[in-house]
């Protein structure tokens, strides 16, 4: 049954992901304005988002949960604020889980290497594809054949390593701050396409991430997308079925249909 | 003398009429007094008009002789601005009809001395009188029902009739009872609505329900976003892949967009494929197979857009049916009787009989080449 919950699902994959996405949006996007004046980066703030980035990028493991809240505006007026949660476990060598919650909506992906599954817990129905491949060619293959996305997928790979900087057409340096009681550098970015703002870990030997805020400004209301993140762990422990699905036996297989190009 | 006593009496007539009394001006503020036409007289305001125009005219112009040239032309020259009075209509009758003589009239004296004793009651003041149905003066108002020939008051109760009982479980409330301030469940709304715009547009199909569709690599699916829950479902697994039987129906359960919607895959199965091409029309649900698409062909070998050549009979075969029969002359009716596959080619002219009886069914599948 469709429901409010499994509204938002779409929304959200556009936004949430996105939350998640912020950096990929700062090294992913090529320049997006031919601007006559050279980029305003403050080199502080250039030196921590980067080593934020290096740091990730190099982790063989990691594990973190996640919170996104999004706006969505209603006939150009009322702002409505979606949540999405969840849980991300990464082994580069072994592969990919992740846990979901959007509404009352509850999704697990399994990829093992050679199986991206997705589990529908309240449907008990799943979905399996052949994907072989590490991480980086599970984010591809899943976005151009399926028109998937895998949750917070751009903050944990490595293919934005030395390009964080580049979509930004300014950065700014605001100064020290707490996030949880934890304390962080906050800054500033923004390009011709989007604001955003990054809370880096002061901790010089794990720079990881704490929070992003994106802001859309060509959209009345300026919806943002805000993900925090907690729980940051370097060294999981991984079972070893933990990246295979096991349906169960009255669970209910479903085909994956491949969206045309367009 | 005579002239003396004349002389002043004319000085005595012009002194006591003076103009210089009715001509002579008074400013008391005292004499202003308020008429009943409106205005007030007083010292500042000349005396009133005599009613009836600005200046009294006298009754008769005088004949005072003016030459024939200049001036005003004749009356009779004057062009004439106001239509001609029309003539109004006689609400009087003609005076032919008139009595010649008013002493013809009924003398005054003549009324009766109590006009109730004679006129007839005015309706529904007075009861009428009691005269049976048909037998004289019709009673006024409306007739009631039934034949006049009502039965006596046998001491019926007022009221309705009280029904008998009727033992129930206790309980128990008749079909869609509500109970007071109900308000339907927001998953089961009082009227039939079509699933969230999520989805995007969505269509309407006597047999699905609402679906929308997909554009997918090569196709294009159509789903549900549920199974028909009026229907019990027959569940299928094969290869692999789960589907439903609802009513005819094949679903096949798919995962699109973060969502479990179910694909239609067959179509009902009480569309019969039909086996002959006599007496193909645009039917609901649309008729299709094998004998559609050669119809089809046929059509778009004559030169005629079908669409696509899918074996679905829809409007664009009707259509592109109707065409070849209005161009060959024949009555454009969107079905395909004898002339018409004649004319496509087809090799028997002649329909199968109407009836049930399963004859051989090669009428109209061989071209006629």
């Amino acid at each position: 049954m469709l429901s409010e919950r499994n509204i938002a699902m779409s929304h959200l994959r556009k936004a949430a992901t996105a939350g998640a996405v912020v950096l990929g949006l700062i090294g992913g996007l090529p320049a997006a304005a031919q601007t006559a004046d050279p980029p305003d980066i403050d080199p502080r703030a250039a030196e921590i988002v980067d080593a934020a980035g290096a740091f990730l990028a190099e982790q063989d493991t990691v594990s973190l949960r996640w919170f996104v809240a999004y706006d969505d505006i209603l006939d150009g007026r009322e702002k409505l604020t979606r949540l999405r949660s969840g849980y991300s476990l990464l082994d580069r060598e072994g592969g990919y889980f992740a846990y979901v919650e959007e509404g009352l909506n509850t999704r697990e992906l399994y990829f093992n290497g050679t199986t991206l599954a997705i589990y529908d817990v309240e449907e008990d129905a799943y979905v399996q594809a052949h994907i072989a491949g590490g991480y980086d060619t599970l984010v591809d293959r899943a976005a151009q054949e399926y028109g998937l996305e895998i949750p917070i997928w751009s903050v944990l790979s490595t293919r934005y390593r030395d390009q964080y900087l580049r979509g930004a057409e300014s950065a700014t340096y605001l100064g020290l701050t707490r996030i949880g009681g934890q304390e962080a550098h906050h800054i500033a970015l923004s390009n011709y396409d989007e604001d955003w703002q990054v809370w880096v870990a002061t901790d010089e030997a794990a720079p990881h991430l704490l929070m992003l805020v994106g802001t859309n400004p060509y959209v009345q209301g300026w919806p943002q997308y805000r993900v925090y993140f907690s729980d940051w762990d370097f060294a999981p422990e991984i079972g070893e079925d933990t990246f295979t699905f096991a349906p169960g036996p009255d669970s209910e297989r479903m085909t994956l249909p491949k969206p045309s190009a367009e | 003398m005579i002239r003396i006593v004349s002389g002043l009496l004319i000085f005595v007539l012009a002194v006591a009429t003076s103009p210089l009394g009715v001509m002579g001006l008074s400013f008391d503020a005292s004499r202003a007094e308020a008429r009943p036409g409106g205005g007030f007289t007083g010292g500042a305001r000349p005396a009133p008009r005599p009613s009836g125009g600005a200046k009294a005219r006298p009754t008769t112009r005088p004949s005072v002789s003016r030459p024939s040239t200049g001036g005003r032309p004749p009356q009779a020259t004057l062009p004439s601005t106001r239509p001609a009075p029309a003539p109004r209509p006689s609400t009087r009758p003609a005076p032919s009809t008139r009595p010649a003589n008013p002493s013809v009239r009924p003398p005054v004296g003549t009324l009766p001395s109590n006009p109730g004793a004679t006129r007839p009651s005015r309706p529904g003041i007075n009861p009428p009188p009691t005269t049976l149905p048909g037998g004289g003066n019709r009673p006024p108002g409306l007739k009631p029902p039934g034949n006049g020939n009502r039965p006596p008051n046998m001491g019926r109760p007022p009221g309705v009739k009280p029904k008998p009982p009727i033992h129930r479980p206790p309980g128990y409330r008749p079909p869609h009872h509500r109970p007071p301030g109900y308000r339907p469940p927001y998953h089961r709304p009082p009227y039939y609505r079509p699933p969230h715009y999520h989805w995007g547009n969505y269509y309407y199909h006597p047999s699905w329900g609402w679906f929308f569709t997909a554009a997918l690599v090569g196709s294009t699916l159509v789903f549900t976003s549920e199974l028909p829950s009026d229907s019990d479902c027959e569940k299928i697994v094969e290869d692999g892949e789960t589907l439903y039987l609802c009513d005819g129906v094949l679903y096949r359960s798919t995962y699109y967009e973060d969502e479990k919607v179910y694909e239609i895959v067959s179509d009902p199965p009480d569309a019969p494929e039909p086996e002959t091409v006599f007496g193909l029309s645009l039917t609901d649900p649309m008729t299709r197979g094998a004998v559609v698409r050669d119809l089809q062909q046929r059509l778009q070998d004559a030169g005629y857009d079908v669409g696509a050549v899918d074996g679905v009979f829809g409007s664009s075969t009707e259509t592109a049916l109707m065409w070849f029969q209005y161009d060959n002359g024949r009555e454009a009716t969107g079905m395909v009787d004898a002339e018409t596959a004649a004319l496509l080619g087809y090799e028997n002219p002649n329909p199968p009989p109407p009836s049930g009886d399963t004859g051989p069914s090669d009428t109209g599948e061989e071209p006629q080449e």
